[in-house]
């Protein structure tokens, strides 16, 4: 990506950055809430970003795809029926992104704007949205994007990004005609010296050589191919409970529900998160469930992030960013699983296939 | 009850799964997190080749104060087979209610009871022990055919913790102002009612759609709808064994509330949950002896 | 209504879902529905609890945007209740309206609202969805169309739309195996009756169970198959079915030689946006209501047994 600029941000003066990204803008942004927990929040005040966060417990994916979103409201009479399409989105930044929530922005990108029906309340918000990466030299355990070949420095994909150099300084790097946007925001602060540029390039360098041996995504998604009715499926979904905590806070996952939340004669047709780990998600109306036990559900997770989604759009539905994992009641570990499907695919016979 | 025998836990599965007395053993294994410890299911080995896998799973048994999940919630996946499962003191509370409820069969159960002093609490880092485990009246086991550790003390506990005495006292203002903060952070991935044994429900009301009893939007009022609902459908069956904070992905203080219910149970009732095999929840039946006095 | 001199509607469709006109894609809501108004309930059905629905469009345009394949479905949407995904029951050449034959499930918000509507309702329906049958594979070709119960109704505008005058010539001989539980259970009677008495098409009715005034066959749709015994030769066949009648038909066919890539079927499944989106219909790596909900028996053995 070509780096039209890069501008110096003092520690102080981030949260003078960060309010004059707020000016005609919504900012979604890492934030500790009063317990402590690191979510990502819209903000209601330069300060309350927090830089000390990594992995944000809730994904970004709530700027394109909220918890709740209105897909129209209606109002009935006898006889005459009226529906209103929602307000257009205001223009939002999403500002501290890890590399690995940009690439689940990416996987995001590409089911809703597939055709035969490019989701247009999607697209309406992601349209007018602002992607602000962050680079990072260390990673909590949890995330494993490196393995997946993703580097948490590298900028590909946003439209600014902020490259941590010594003594709390950021760089920011604006990367495209959007970044550019936001010159009013960034236009005050120093332009990198040269020492700076050696700098973000000796940080870049040192973080590309971890990555060493990324798993062999092609490769996976053949073996699970060869093993849809392991006894492996079995093992797996003795631990889970069903719930949605892995799902929901996944940054790639995006099924959903539709539903009618009505008062009297109004209401809105409205879209919620939904899960293929509920059993009520494949559930026909007759009683039949083509998905009956937790067996079915947790292999079609495992199925449907690192094989159909590959086979389909050609891209994992996975990024390592590894919530999964700190979140999961049941402490499952996806790593794990990933390895069995790897050391499995040497003994699976014939019959194993769908 | 006859006196649980003292036993090694790796000894007592590789005895209970090479005999066959167990079809299923049910224990804790160190998972890959700081401070976690993720259910061990090991099956008896039907095949003589998988007596090896089987003996390797049982060495990797453990059981220690990071052994936080209640594993009485999967005792519906293994329904008429044997199953050894090891319980904390909270845990074999949980068993005693699904005796109570015929939700298991007492012949098909090895209960491995393990005297717990707590369990640590991994988002502070290990430093202390969760509150559930603090106010904890039952360290040791109420019911087991085995144990796996020497009995330990159980401390004194005040009748009301100072936190519910706060919540109490507070005007109804704050106590909105809480109860509306927590259920904010609800994000209704059900892992609460999903790791909670006393949930049990085939179709749970919140899937119901008709009627359909609450909404899954964003509005508190949706979460708050989904807990009051469930809440009362616990009242007099929780045991307070924290599953549910402790799962929670959102740090949701739901025990704050779930406490308040059982506290109110034990005093008009003067019922604790899960503690006599023979005993019936209060509101899961009525008597005639039953209070009346506000039927007028 | 038919136009004097009107041009073949030829058969060219590529099989595959037909793109939406990109324009109203990129610009408008796909989650809208256009509005539609009841026109006329029929009951089908002895039970009372499967009903044809005739919709007309509230904008004349809307028709035409609602261009649609046989085989395709909708999702009719009841604002306040919801949405359900119906196969369309009516041929596209039946340009005035669009029906739908929905069954109604006790456990079912939408389909019990419906079945309580009456003519004058407004209600929305999106679509067309889903890729229909493989209109230009049959061309040139004998038609075998086998049904069971309910299932008929995309089948049923299968039939009207071969029997069209501009369309019939398109196909050789047409057969029909249809069976019901009973003659109450028969849907579509009267059409059913009039295809009956016509020499273009061959119309064999079923029932499960004797009825003292049913004069035709008795005896299950698979055994009906192996009775009468439809040839293979440069055939295609449409079957849909509930699943036990799937089940026991598929290997009959198999047996008088129906090769799996040409014998078709559609799938039931839990949908809600319809348009591969929401994740509730995959499976494999297909969405039913993107690549189907219409696969061959070639292409349903390569996916998992998840419907």
């Amino acid at each position: 990506m070509i780096t039209k600029e890069i501008r110096i941000i003092p520690p102080a003066e981030m949260p003078v950055f960060v309010g004059a990204l707020m000016q005609g803008r919504k900012v979604l942004a890492p934030t500790r809430n009063d317990d402590g927990l690191c979510v990502f929040a819209w903000l209601t005040a330069p300060e309350h970003a927090d830089w000390a966060c990594e992995i944000p417990r809730v994904p970004p994916k709530q700027a394109f795809l909220p918890r709740t979103e209105v897909l129209f409201r209606y109002h009935r009479e006898k006889g005459k029926e009226t529906v209103s399409p929602p307000a257009p989105p205001e223009p939002q930044v999403v500002l501290g992104l890890h590399p690995c929530d940009v690439q689940a922005v990416k996987v995001l990108d590409t089911v809703f704007s597939a055709e035969p029906s490019p989701d247009q309340p999607y697209l309406a918000r992601r349209a007018v949205t602002t992607l602000i990466g962050r680079g990072f030299a260390d990673d909590e355990s949890f995330v494993f994007c490196r393995e997946l070949g993703i580097d948490p420095m590298d900028n590909r994909d946003c439209d600014a990004f902020l490259v941590p150099l010594a003594a709390g300084r950021m760089a920011l790097e604006i990367l495209t005609d959007k970044g550019a946007a936001l010159k009013q925001a960034y236009e005050r602060f120093p332009p990198a010296g040269a020492g700076d540029l050696a700098a973000i390039a000796e940080a870049r360098k040192l973080s590309a050589a971890r990555i060493t041996q990324p798993l062999d995504m092609a490769a996976i998604q053949r073996n699970l191919e060869t093993i849809f009715n392991s006894d492996l499926w079995d093992r797996i979904h003795e631990p889970c409970v069903g719930c949605g905590a892995c799902a929901f806070l996944c940054p790639t996952c995006h099924c959903f529900d539709i539903q009618e939340e009505t008062r009297g004669m109004d209401g809105a047709r409205v879209r919620v998160w939904d899960t293929c780990q509920f059993d009520l998600f494949t559930r026909h109306a007759s009683g039949h469930n083509p998905r009956t036990s937790q067996k079915e559900r947790s292999r079609q997770r495992i199925m449907h992030k690192f094989s159909y989604g590959v086979g389909r759009f050609h891209i994992p539905f996975c990024v390592g960013c590894g919530r999964c994992i700190a979140v999961c009641p049941a402490h499952n570990d996806v790593r794990q699983i990933l390895k069995e499907i790897h050391d499995l695919a040497k003994t699976a016979k014939p019959q194993d296939r769908v | 009850m006859t006196t649980p025998k003292q036993v090694d836990l790796k000894t007592i599965a590789r005895e209970l799964l090479t005999t066959g007395k167990a079809d299923v053993f049910i224990g804790y294994q160190a998972a890959t997190q700081p401070l976690t410890a993720a259910p061990l299911i090991i099956h008896k080995p039907l095949a003589p080749d998988a007596e090896r896998d089987m003996v390797r799973k049982v060495d990797a048994l453990i059981f220690d104060d990071r052994c936080e999940m209640n594993l009485v919630n999967y005792l519906h996946k293994f329904k008429d087979r044997n199953v050894a499962i090891v319980v904390k003191g909270c845990d074999s509370r949980s068993v005693v209610g699904l005796l109570q409820e015929k939700q298991v069969d007492r012949k098909n159960l090895i209960i491995i009871g393990a005297p717990c002093r707590g369990v640590v609490d991994r988002r502070q880092a290990g430093s202390e022990i969760y509150t559930a485990c603090r106010e904890c009246p039952v360290h040791n086991p109420v019911i087991a055919d085995y144990l796996i550790g020497a009995p330990v003390p159980q401390p004194d506990l005040p009748e009301i913790t100072p936190e519910m005495e706060a919540m109490r006292k507070a005007s109804p203002d704050r106590r909105w102002e809480r109860f509306h903060k927590e259920m904010s952070k609800c994000i209704l991935c059900y892992a609460c009612r999903n790791l909670c044994p006393a949930c049990y429900c085939k179709i749970c009301f919140a899937d119901a759609s008709k009627p359909k009893w609450g909404g899954r939007t964003d509005d508190p009022s949706d979460a708050m709808m989904f807990h009051l609902q469930r809440l009362m459908h616990l009242g007099g069956r929780c045991t307070g064994c924290g599953a549910c904070v402790r799962g929670c992905p959102m740090n949701v203080d739901l025990r704050l509330y779930n406490d308040h219910l059982r506290s109110h149970v034990k005093q008009e009732y003067g019922f604790m949950a899960g503690m006599d095999p023979a005993a019936q929840p209060p509101l899961a039946m009525y008597g005639t002896d039953d209070c009346n006095e506000f039927i007028r | 209504m038919t136009s004097p001199r009107r041009r073949s509607h030829k058969i060219e469709f590529n099989h595959g879902w037909t793109p939406m006109n990109t324009d109203k894609t990129t610009k408008t809501n796909p989650y809208i529905p256009y509005p539609v108004t009841i026109e006329r309930v029929i009951v089908e059905n002895e039970a009372r609890d499967i009903k044809t629905f005739r919709l007309v469009f509230q904008n004349p345009e809307d028709r035409k945007r609602f261009d649609f394949r046989v085989g395709q479905f909708a999702e009719l949407s009841l604002l306040g209740f919801g949405e359900s995904p119906i196969g369309i029951a009516s041929s596209p050449l039946d340009r005035d309206y669009v029906e739908f034959t929905v069954k109604q499930y006790p456990a079912g918000v939408v389909t019990t609202e419906l079945h309580n509507a009456e003519p004058g309702r407004p209600m929305g329906i999106r679509g067309p969805m889903g890729n229909g049958y493989p209109i230009e594979k049959m061309a040139g070709k004998n038609i075998v169309i086998i049904s069971g119960g309910f299932a008929v109704t995309t089948l049923r505008a299968m039939i009207r739309y071969l029997l069209h005058p501009d369309i019939r010539s398109s196909v050789k001989n047409i057969t029909v195996i249809y069976g019901a539980r009973s003659p109450g259970e028969l849907c579509y009677k009267e059409e059913f009756a009039e295809w009956s008495k016509r020499k273009d098409i061959a119309v064999i009715l079923t029932v499960d169970n004797q009825a003292p005034e049913w004069k035709g066959r008795v005896g299950f749709v698979p055994a009906v198959v192996a009775d009468v015994k439809p040839s293979p030769l440069d055939a295609v066949c449409l079957i849909c079915g509930p699943p036990v009648m799937l089940k026991y038909t598929i290997p009959e066919l198999t047996k008088l030689g129906f090769k799996s890539e040409d014998t078709y079927l559609s799938f039931e499944m839990r949908m809600k946006c319809g348009i591969g989106k929401c994740g509730r219909c995959n499976i494999g790596p297909k969405y039913v209501c993107i690549d189907g909900p219409v696969f061959s028996l070639a292409e349903v053995s390569a996916l998992p047994a998840e419907y």
